[in-house]
């Protein structure tokens, strides 16, 4: 698919936006990249846009794993006990999504977006006595040894935590790789709180340990897209470009920027592009149906 | 009281020990990734320069494996991309994959089952992608 040349630049703008703001939430960028993509003026096909988002995904999510393992906040056990739910629930999603209609597609990610857009404002900031007692009360998740020890740069101190509820985690990992495959999302918006809330891992554990899993995810259901003839590589190197771009700018001014005035701007940003997706998928606007 | 002085007291020894050696784990995770990440991004942009510089109106409109071989050695703009694409989404698979290996190093074998066990599966999605 070749577009105009100013198209080009909306989407180069755009998706360098994404990656940017992605990166200081802790998020891929999915869910701002497939309205980006699908809505006007681009209205690119949607099955196209969800391809070239899964590729970006797995870019941005390799680069901030580089960062989180240096640090040793990665919890890789973690990360692979979750991925065995997340993996094949991403190959399943991947496979449905290109049996589905565009405009069924579009409905179902009106309803993420909206999730998103909650979930970006009610994010919450964890506290430094939340996270001496992260794993305090709970028990030992099995035999697995999902139990970890990391030290926060911000207070210098070494926090231990254990993992709380790892089924109901591996239950909800499930669920978040399907939306990964059938949205092209890279499901840190699902991952994280289901870590942070639902096994008590502590919030920047699970951001690290998200980014790995958002990664092997994503190229699970890349895969299934690449056969199917829905990865353009022009569209997907601007993406790529732009997204690598704004993640890691975003990384390096992420303690300039006031992460709360961030939310309050793209929570409403999220919720009108899922007006408007619920538009297309209803066929109101061009491109659904 | 007694039991959980005791049994954090474990934890934190079972820290020390395996620190030094998942420290390893995580460093060669992380410099891997780096790299791969750069290496595939800088593939996938070379193209996009020879497609830029050729005829971006001639370039299909998805990346098409068969005739990957063929683009490559002719030096096509969208072969290589193609082949950028192919290399960046195969890190995470390649993190597995060495995951696996350092884990199985440092003797922790419940945790190598499951990287393999993740392993197998992404090796099917990739089967399913390419006999699509």
């Amino acid at each position: 698919m070749v577009l105009e040349i100013y198209a080009y630049a909306v989407l180069l703008i755009g998706v360098f936006l994404a990656g940017f703001a992605g990166s200081l939430l802790g998020l891929g960028g999915g869910v701002f990249l497939i309205p980006l993509m699908t809505l006007p003026p681009l209205s690119l096909d949607l099955h196209t846009a969800i391809g070239a988002s899964i590729v970006a995904v797995v870019a941005t999510s390799a680069s901030a794993v580089s960062r989180y393992l240096q640090e040793h906040l990665t919890n890789l056990r973690l990360a692979l006990y979750l991925e065995v739910a997340t993996t094949p629930g991403a190959v399943g999603g991947a496979l449905l999504a290109t049996t589905l209609r565009a405009g069924v597609l579009s409905l179902i990610f009106a309803a993420a977006l909206g999730y998103a857009a909650t979930y970006i404002l009610l994010h919450p900031k964890e506290t430094a006595r939340e996270r001496a007692q992260a794993g305090a009360a709970a028990s030992v998740a099995s035999g697995l040894g999902l139990q970890g020890v990391y030290v926060d740069l911000e207070d210098g101190a070494t926090y231990r935590y254990r993992v709380r509820r790892p089924a109901v985690g591996f239950a909800i990992s499930g669920v978040a790789g399907v939306a990964s495959g059938l949205l092209g999302i890279g499901g840190g918006v699902i991952k994280v709180p289901a870590m942070y809330s639902v096994m008590k891992v502590p919030m920047k554990v699970a951001v690290a340990t998200s980014n790995f899993m958002v990664g092997v995810t994503a190229a699970a259901s890349a895969f299934i897209y690449l056969g199917r003839g829905y990865i353009d590589p022009i569209l997907s190197a601007v993406v790529i470009a732009g997204v690598f771009l704004g993640a890691k700018v975003g990384s390096r001014v992420f303690d300039e920027i006031r992460s709360r005035a961030l939310r309050v701007i793209l929570a409403p940003i999220l919720l009108g592009a899922a007006l408007l997706m619920v538009l297309k998928g209803l066929g109101i606007l061009p491109g659904g149906g | 009281m007694v039991g959980e002085h005791l049994f954090w007291q474990r934890v934190r020894r079972m820290a020390r020990i395996a620190r030094g050696k998942e420290a390893d784990v995580d460093l060669v995770l992380s410099m891997m990734l780096r790299g791969a990440v750069r290496g595939s991004i800088l593939v996938v942009l070379l193209g996009l320069l020879i497609v830029a510089l050729a005829s971006p109106q001639n370039t299909p409109a998805s990346v098409d494996l068969d005739s990957l071989p063929s683009g490559l050695t002719q030096l096509q703009g969208p072969a290589i991309m193609g082949l950028g694409i192919l290399l960046l989404i195969s890190v995470p698979i390649a993190s597995v994959f060495f995951s696996l290996v350092l884990l199985a190093r440092v003797g922790d074998m419940t945790s190598t089952a499951m990287a393999g066990l993740v392993l197998v599966i992404l090796t099917v999605s990739l089967l399913l992608g390419v006999t699509a």
